[in-house]
């Protein structure tokens, strides 16, 4: 029986080890893998119409100020490309003066002096970090992730890897909930007057900025802020091996079912001390693959994992941000004219959205373009056809043939309708085929 | 029969503009005796199939 238990216990161990190796190790060191984390648990915020900070922060606060040196279109295009818009040149902190007014008949307690964003954030002398903030909801996400294969959403939470863990699983369902979500802002007409302020103290600096060619500069100004305490997650085993090598290979959780003792005679009293001995043992280990330690031994940034149920086929883990994290915002963009001289305060997300319809927009335009070229060659090609000698006619059908604007063999009388449908104004490289072709219709034969 | 798809952009800013271009794409497809068998109104743009004759 000892040496059973012991086996136990060095299993465990070796399991915890390869989670811990996995998440602070496996995970990180390759590129694409990170990249893909950011992207999808970005799109997965950018549901829920927020901008999303990425990595996850505490100190991100309304009235940050940040320079952004990308023209608008392309911000659109990294926005799709990477799910987040970067936040790497913080050129200042502002303080805003509006949150007393803003607060003032509603979340401020009458006659007490609140010091926003510290009294809030960071309440002196208790551990109630944002508790006096106003709350926030948000929707559940669900999600679908592979072991080795990628997931369908790559999340910067623990709990999803060493759910897999745990239940030995290589494909899982899920869902990811934000839970203990709080909101701290401030009106953006306060505080575009108090950036307006320093961009005037700040002209020497600002006007290195502006238009640029085609090049225009913004500010952009963070107003508000989307925090979480924790984070709900609910893994479903979806793996659907059954056979092969994997057979008989044990799985933490299947400690929840433990055989019962042989000889016992109060059975129900025995199996309810294996099945608490064993949830301790697995909170154990969720906690062990949670609190990951540099080599000093000192706890690294991220959240504590809690387990709230297991069974054979599930796991449901709590993952705690004490204090809180940032993990999104609203702000607005400022365009930077000559000498630094601010234009109107545009939402960020306007900004974003405005880019997508510029691209849009031109593919619009490239489509005008492209059927007004095309139908004028098509138009010339026709008249030069109709006009031509039948050796002439059969030389333009070859020609159109070996372009791919025909396929194969095509009869006089059906040739210009063949043509017309070759008509593709959105593919630039048939313009140039009809063009080639038109060429060769023009030349006398 | 031969059917085939042409995809007309919408203008984001200008509907008329994209309901315009529709009606232009179909003028042209259908000189020749092709019919215009079904159209899809996607977010992004305007799928028309046609049949041709």
């Amino acid at each position: 029986m000892h040496v059973e238990i012991r086996k136990i216990f060095l299993t465990l161990n070796a399991i915890a080890i390869a989670m811990l190796a996995w998440i602070g190790g496996g995970c990180a060191s390759s590129e694409t893998q990170v990249q893909k984390a950011a992207k999808d648990w970005c799109m997965t915020i950018r549901g829920s119409q927020v901008i999303p900070v990425y990595p996850l922060t505490e100190d991100i606060q309304p009235g940050d100020i940040f320079l952004v040196q990308v023209p608008i279109d392309q911000q659109q295009k990294l926005y799709k490309q990477n799910g987040f818009l970067a936040l790497d040149n913080h050129l200042d902190r502002l303080n805003p003066t509006g949150y007393d007014r803003f607060y003032a008949y509603s979340f401020f307690v009458k006659g007490v002096t609140n010091e926003l964003p510290r009294d809030w954030i960071r309440p002196s002398g208790t551990n109630q970090s944002w508790l006096l903030a106003p709350h926030a909801a948000f929707p559940s996400y669900s999600f679908t992730v592979r072991n080795g294969a990628g997931m369908n959403l790559a999340v910067p939470v623990q709990g999803v890897p060493v759910g897999l863990s745990l239940m030995a699983s290589d494909a899982a369902s899920g869902t990811i909930e934000i839970k203990d979500a709080y909101t701290m802002g401030v009106d953006t007409i306060s505080l575009y007057r108090q950036v307006k302020d320093w961009a005037k103290a700040n002209t020497d600096f600002l006007g290195y900025f502006g238009p640029n060619g085609k090049q225009t500069n913004y500010l952009r100004v963070v107003t508000r802020i989307y925090a979480t305490g924790k984070m709900s997650v609910s893994l479903m085993n979806a793996s659907s091996r059954s056979g092969g090598l994997d057979v008989g290979v044990p799985k933490p959780v299947n400690l929840l079912t433990p055989t019962l003792p042989a000889n016992s005679t109060n059975t129900s009293e025995a199996t309810l001390q294996n099945y608490t001995n064993a949830w301790s043992t697995l909170s154990q280990i969720v906690q062990a693959a949670g609190a990951a330690k540099d080599a000093a031994g000192n706890i690294l940034p991220g959240g504590s994992l809690r387990l709230t149920a297991a069974s054979a086929r599930s796991v449901s883990m709590d993952e705690s941000f004490i204090p809180p994290i940032i993990f999104g915002y609203l702000g607005f963009d400022c365009a930077l004219a000559e000498n630094g001289v601010l234009g109107a305060p545009i939402p960020t997300y306007a900004v974003i959205q405005s880019g997508q319809t510029l691209n849009q927009l031109k593919e619009f335009q490239q489509y005008q373009s492209g059927i007004k070229s095309q139908v004028e060659l098509f138009s010339e090609i026709q008249t030069n056809y109709s006009a031509g000698s039948i050796v002439k006619r059969e030389g333009i059908r070859k020609k159109a043939s070996d372009l791919g604007l025909i396929s194969g063999t095509v009869s006089d009388e059906s040739f210009i309708k063949t043509l017309r449908r070759a008509i593709e104004p959105n593919d630039a490289t048939v313009t140039q085929k009809f063009k080639d072709l038109a060429d060769l219709s023009a030349q006398s034969q | 029969m031969t059917e085939y798809s042409k995809t007309v952009p919408k203008d984001p800013t200008d509907s008329e503009a994209t309901l315009e271009a529709v009606l232009d794409a179909i003028i042209l497809y259908t000189q020749d005796g092709d019919e215009l068998v079904r159209y899809k109104n996607e977010l992004k743009q305007v799928v028309l199939t046609f049949d041709g004759a």
